[in-house]
């Protein structure tokens, strides 16, 4: 019995297979770019969002940029739950700045950040960790209350569908960080002091 | 095909016409139409009209575990990537004998031909090595937070070369390749905690791979016989494999156990079945870099032996038993191995590559128990490009 043509089939598979992964290519950029409403957004694509508009409004002493001059570093801590949604980063920056999202690695001594978002840790461990990022002038943005409470400069909620955030203004001074007035207007709650007794709003 | 001893799974074909073509391309037209604010501007928004914008919210607990593939059951991804590929590349070698744990070459499987008597364990034709190698394409869609559906498509390839006693063949090859079994699937997402998640799945393998291979054996000098069971490329029958594994994680590893097994029904039509195969893993992956991740794994895999057999791989003149290669007698297919498999993971985590990865797995059987004498794998190396969309 002749050997069949495999080399047809081969092919076919192949091509079949291309085909799939363009309109799979294709499905995802239109995909991307239908997010983009300006009515509507998912949460961590709007806390990225939001993110980035904080960092534009913070003023950060020199030498937290001591290790890489030319780089804005916001790292993840945990797992990310904001996936792709940091795409629109690419080729920008922030104060100048090359703009780098990376995953947080726990104990990175050097502190080569500036923003780190932060959702899971215990408190103890937190309130630890929060002496140090304090002295590398890290500002540390949470969706977690209770990290709030414990000390965070940054909250991020969602509240009758809409994106709020809280400032704890006391922690930020401690980590040598001044916040523009334009962006504290337009926060929910801004804390004065340590207790987080609410400020104003 | 019984030394390949991990799961092949199946799908429904797809021919590649010129109506697919064109509805593709009116799909992808019509798309591009419906299109709506290119992924840049969004950056321009002003926080006014940031903190306007209604927000859809997601689930809290869920968490990016695409990670949890490592033990064959695919997992959902709560965020936008609900599209994911692998293309994937596997090599095993098979060098040498085993009969139980004792370990022949392939000279002392060779039966020396009359007037010697034939022991029942020697054979007047020998594979010495064999090349088995795989490359699939498999596609899973995220229907839901927490189930997935998965489409496996295996192309396969494989060689051995052989000695025998048969005057003009005293050394040759033959080689099989075409699609193997393709296969669908569904994986649910059972459990899922801040620490870990409990996947559940269950694949389908259609008999969409040949057990028809001919090819020029001793068997006849001037026309094409029926190949060995370890030169087709299919089961012939319909399998099911049913997984559970558990995937556990910190902010610096990542691990997991988990168990599989293939399920073969009823006979093929050429009166075999291959026999079931049981799998139990378990794996580490430091996950600390973003860049960088290594990883280990241990797999034990149980075979079982060919039920029935094919009657046109028998040669009844033979002394002894009919059987004129190891690799045609179903008794001596099935048995115990455990593989140790370390790994790396490599990814850019920027932009677009974020999620993206290629994996490059290799390693040897640190334990091997045969139904003899049957070819002994010598290692093996498996390449992965994943991508999520």
């Amino acid at each position: 019995m002749p050997v069949p043509n495999k080399a047809r089939g081969v092919w076919r598979i192949l091509i079949m297979c291309a085909w799939l992964l363009f309109a799979c290519l294709f499905h995802a950029h239109t995909a991307q770019a239908a997010n983009s409403n300006p009515n509507q957004l998912e949460e961590y694509q709007a806390k990225a969002l939001l993110i980035y508009n904080i960092a534009k409004f913070v003023i950060w002493p020199e030498e937290a940029f001591t290790t890489h001059p030319n780089r804005f570093v916001i790292n993840i801590a945990g797992q990310n739950p904001f996936g792709n949604a940091f795409y629109f980063l690419d080729n920008k920056t922030i104060q100048g700045r090359d703009v780098a999202v990376e995953s947080w690695t726990g104990l990175n001594l050097a502190y080569d950040y500036q923003v780190l978002y932060i959702d899971s840790m215990g408190l103890q461990e937190f309130s630890h960790a929060l002496q140090s990022l304090q002295e590398h002038h890290v500002l540390v943005i949470t969706s977690n209350v209770d990290l709030f409470d414990a000390g965070a400069m940054v909250y991020l909620g969602v509240e009758s569908e809409n994106l709020i955030f809280r400032v704890n203004l006391a922690s930020a001074h401690k980590a040598g960080l001044e916040i523009s007035g334009n962006l504290l207007r337009h926060a929910d709650q801004v804390y004065f002091d340590s207790s987080n007794e609410s400020g104003g709003q | 095909m019984a030394p390949l001893v991990f799961s092949l799974k199946s799908l429904l074909l797809m021919k590649t016409s010129i109506v697919t073509l064109t509805a593709t391309f009116f799909v992808i037209v019509a798309h591009t139409a419906l299109a709506q604010t290119p992924p840049g501007d969004i950056a321009n928004m002003s926080l006014q009209e940031l903190l306007a914008v209604k927000i859809v919210r997601q689930q809290q607990d869920q968490r990016t575990t695409t990670e949890a593939t490592e033990s064959n059951v695919p997992v959902t991804s709560p965020l936008d990537r609900k599209f994911h590929f692998n293309f994937d590349y596997i090599y095993v070698k098979f060098d040498g004998y085993l009969n139980g744990s004792q370990e022949l070459t392939p000279q002392q499987v060779l039966w020396a031909g009359p007037p010697n008597p034939r022991p029942n364990d020697q054979y007047p034709v020998v594979p010495t090595t064999i090349e088995q190698q795989v490359l699939s394409f498999e596609l899973s869609y995220d229907i839901s937070d927490d189930v997935s559906v998965s489409l496996y498509i295996p192309y396969i390839h494989q060689s051995t070369e052989h000695i025998s006693i048969v005057p003009g063949f005293s050394d040759f090859n033959i080689t099989s390749q075409g699609l193997g079994d393709i296969s669908t699937g569904v994986s649910w997402q059972a459990i899922t905690s801040d620490s870990g998640t409990l996947l559940v799945a269950g694949d389908l393998s259609y008999p969409t791979g040949s057990i028809n291979e001919q090819g020029r054996t001793p068997r006849s000098a001037t026309m094409d016989t029926q190949l060995p069971y370890t030169m087709q490329l299919g089961s012939g029958t319909v399998d099911f494999t049913p997984a559970i594994a558990y995937v556990g994680w910190n902010d610096s590893w990542l691990w997991g156990v988990g168990a599989d097994a293939t399920i073969r029904f009823g006979e093929n039509y050429r009166g075999y079945r291959l026999g079931n195969i049981y799998e139990v893993e378990g794996w580490v992956r430091y996950v600390e870099s973003s860049w960088v991740q290594p990883s280990f794994r241990l797999t034990t895999i149980f075979w079982d032996q060919i039920h029935g057999q094919d009657s046109e791989l028998l040669a009844p003149a033979l002394p002894t038993n009919p059987y004129p290669a190891p690799v045609t007698n179903p008794n001596a297919f099935g048995g115990t191995k455990i593989l140790a498999l370390p790994g790396i993971r490599l990814s850019y985590p920027k932009g677009w590559f974020r999620g993206q990865y290629i994996e490059v797995e290799g390693g040897v059987p640190v334990y091997q128990y045969l139904n003899g004498p049957q070819p002994k794998e010598d290692w093996r190396i498996n390449v992965s490009l994943t991508l999520n969309f």
